[in-house]
């Protein structure tokens, strides 16, 4: 019953996370670095 | 090896890095796609990937608004989490199928039981992925992302190898850095050879959340201890060092069915726990 509940408490919680983050305009910022070259990631950063 | 899993991986690795164009230009993806996280581990610098690496995310958010943690990148995980568990790395990671195709090649293999040499990974989350794009920044305050930067194979053999191969400005630029990095590839990729994933067990941070996840996600391995006769079979079969017979939610196991597969008396099974089974894998 406690890891059931944990469980659903935890979905519930990450798609709020997703929301509220997404109003934070976080999805810019992840957008904004992801269709840019990451040259750290290429290792010449 | 269950090649039904092995194709399964091959077709969502092609699915997410199938913008073949990029490839052919070496240049990378720009569309709005790219404001979703993939599950597992890739590059979102790879040419062909339409989605963003939820590692890399998670520090360039970090890097970007003096230290907040991103909900958004977070909230995804822990939903890829929550749902699959490890189920990720086993079955959706690009990653992955690459180290365990690196594992078929006929070599002498070394078969590497619990360790203590799992618990790096999580090292590896604290310090590379939290606490340095937190804390190290630069005069103008902008952090990096220290495990992209310094680690990742996988942005390396994805993104860094086809980039600099068809781009000759990037090449060009190509340094110290490049050369630290290509040798941990070059590293990783000798050590898939005789070993099983080596990095997932011990390197991977999104394996290590996966992990922590494992033992409650709704996605569970279930042991139905009424018929399981302790023969061993799962353990055996084990790459990962993990004996579903003891604990069937170990934070290692990856869900890769290989000991539901064998188990000669089908007391293992992957699914949604069904609740009517004397089970070994929740306390609820």
């Amino acid at each position: 019953m406690r890891v059931r509940l944990l469980r659903v408490t935890l979905l519930v919680l990450s798609i709020a996370a997703i929301i509220l983050g997404a109003m934070n305009g976080e999805i810019r910022t992840v957008v904004t670095k992801a269709i840019n070259v990451c040259l750290q990631c290429i290792g010449i950063g | 090896m269950n090649s039904r899993r092995t194709a399964f991986q091959g077709v969502t690795a092609i699915l997410q890095n199938s913008w073949f164009a990029g490839f052919l230009r070496g240049t990378i993806w720009r569309g709005s796609s790219k404001a979703v996280c993939v599950p597992g581990l890739n590059c979102y610098s790879c040419p062909g990937a339409w989605g963003s690496c939820p590692i890399g995310s998670l520090q360039a958010v970090f890097n970007r608004t003096s230290g907040r943690i991103s909900l958004y990148v977070s909230g995804l995980i822990g939903l890829f989490g929550v749902v699959l568990g490890r189920l990720v790395c086993g079955w959706l990671c690009p990653f992955g199928l690459v180290q365990e195709l690196l594992y078929r090649i006929r070599s002498r293999k070394v078969r590497i039981g619990p360790t203590r040499l799992r618990y790096l990974k999580y090292a590896v989350l604290v310090v590379l992925v939290v606490l340095m794009p937190l804390l190290v920044r630069d005069r103008f305050g902008v952090g990096d992302p220290w495990f992209c930067k310094l680690i990742c194979p996988a942005g390396t053999l994805e993104a860094a190898v086809p980039l600099l191969a068809l781009n000759a400005s990037l090449r060009g630029a190509a340094g110290w850095l490049f050369v630290w990095k290509a040798s941990i590839l070059v590293a990783t990729v000798v050590a898939s050879v005789v070993a099983y994933r080596p990095f997932c067990r011990f390197v991977c941070p999104l394996g290590a959340i996966y992990g922590l996840l494992n033992r409650i996600s709704f996605v569970q391995l279930t042991l139905n201890e009424d018929i399981c006769t302790h023969c061993g079979a799962c353990t055996d079969v084990c790459k990962m060092g993990v004996d579903p017979s003891v604990d069937a939610t170990d934070p290692e196991c990856i869900r890769c069915n290989d000991c539901v597969a064998v188990c000669p008396v089908h007391a293992l099974s992957l699914g949604l726990p069904s609740g009517q089974r004397k089970q070994r894998t929740t306390t609820d």
